[in-house]
């Protein structure tokens, strides 16, 4: 469980279709994910729970050498840039996989998104 | 009533949840901090809330720091106060049912203030249960004030 504030990301994943919500990374959010990877989380917005898919790492296909934190909310589409979201971690799912081109990595973010789906009630 | 303490971890939270209070109607007492004081000590709040709680058997605290634990244990020192750590809604709901916490600590660094007030709402909203076996355990803890 951790809060952190929504920001403006370089818009990666709306690029291939899959817009996130970049995190800001704070002590919170580090002491919450203990390793690199894909996590299932509860995404808690206003008053309502959606299901996610959070990557935590460097993203292997764009040259982009930072930390990131990002969470793509299932059945979502609102604006919530500068919102404090509180993030459930539900459980770890995969490991940073390295992909070649956009369309493998469309295909992981699809397989993530059936997994989250499938472990969360 | 309500009493709220805080401290520099908190102090922004509590200031939120003042603001929920004040919008609801609900009375509350702040015992402070009243001012943002990057040093300043948890224990101090802990035990100015937890005393107004242990002389006032309707009374509620709740207490706010980074993770809500020094809190926690500051207040338990005080006779008759339960302090449970809450974190969210099913933690808060428990605190009262099973455990009569008279206050609940929140963990600022890790919730936000939306959260915050999900989990009073719940601490507050929730009764305290009559089962002889909950009462049991609460009458073995205060054996241990005497």
């Amino acid at each position: 469980m951790f809060k952190s504030k929504v920001i403006h990301g370089n818009k990666h994943g709306a690029d291939i279709g899959y817009p996130t919500a970049n995190l800001e990374v704070n002590d919170a959010l580090k002491r919450a994910l203990d390793k690199y990877g894909v996590y299932a989380v509860k995404v808690h917005v206003g008053d309502k729970i959606y299901k996610g898919a959070l990557f935590w790492g460097k993203r292997s296909l764009f040259s982009d050498p930072d930390l990131v934190c990002e969470v793509l909310i299932i059945d979502f589409n609102e604006n919530v840039y500068n919102k404090e979201l509180d993030i459930d971690v539900v459980s770890f799912m995969r490991n940073i996989i390295q992909v070649s081109d956009e369309s493998e990595l469309k295909q992981l973010i699809k397989n993530d998104i059936e997994k989250v789906k499938n472990s969360i009630q | 009533m309500i009493y709220l303490g805080a401290d520099h971890a908190g102090f922004k939270l509590k200031e939120k949840i003042k603001q929920y209070f004040e919008k609801h109607s609900i009375s509350y007492a702040d015992l402070g901090a009243q001012d943002f004081d990057k040093d300043d000590d948890y224990t101090d709040y802990a035990v100015m809330v937890a005393k107004k709680v242990s002389l006032e058997p309707k009374a509620r605290g709740i207490l706010i720091c980074g993770t809500g634990n020094g809190m926690a244990m500051a207040a338990n020192k005080i006779k008759s106060v339960r302090a449970a750590l809450a974190w969210d809604v099913y933690s808060a709901e428990k605190a009262t049912e099973d455990d009569h916490a008279n206050i609940i600590t929140l963990p600022a660094r890790d919730i936000s203030h939306r959260r915050a007030i999900k989990v009073i709402k719940a601490y507050l909203d929730a009764k305290p249960s009559k089962a002889s076996s909950h009462i049991r355990r609460i009458n073995k803890i205060k054996k241990l004030e005497k």
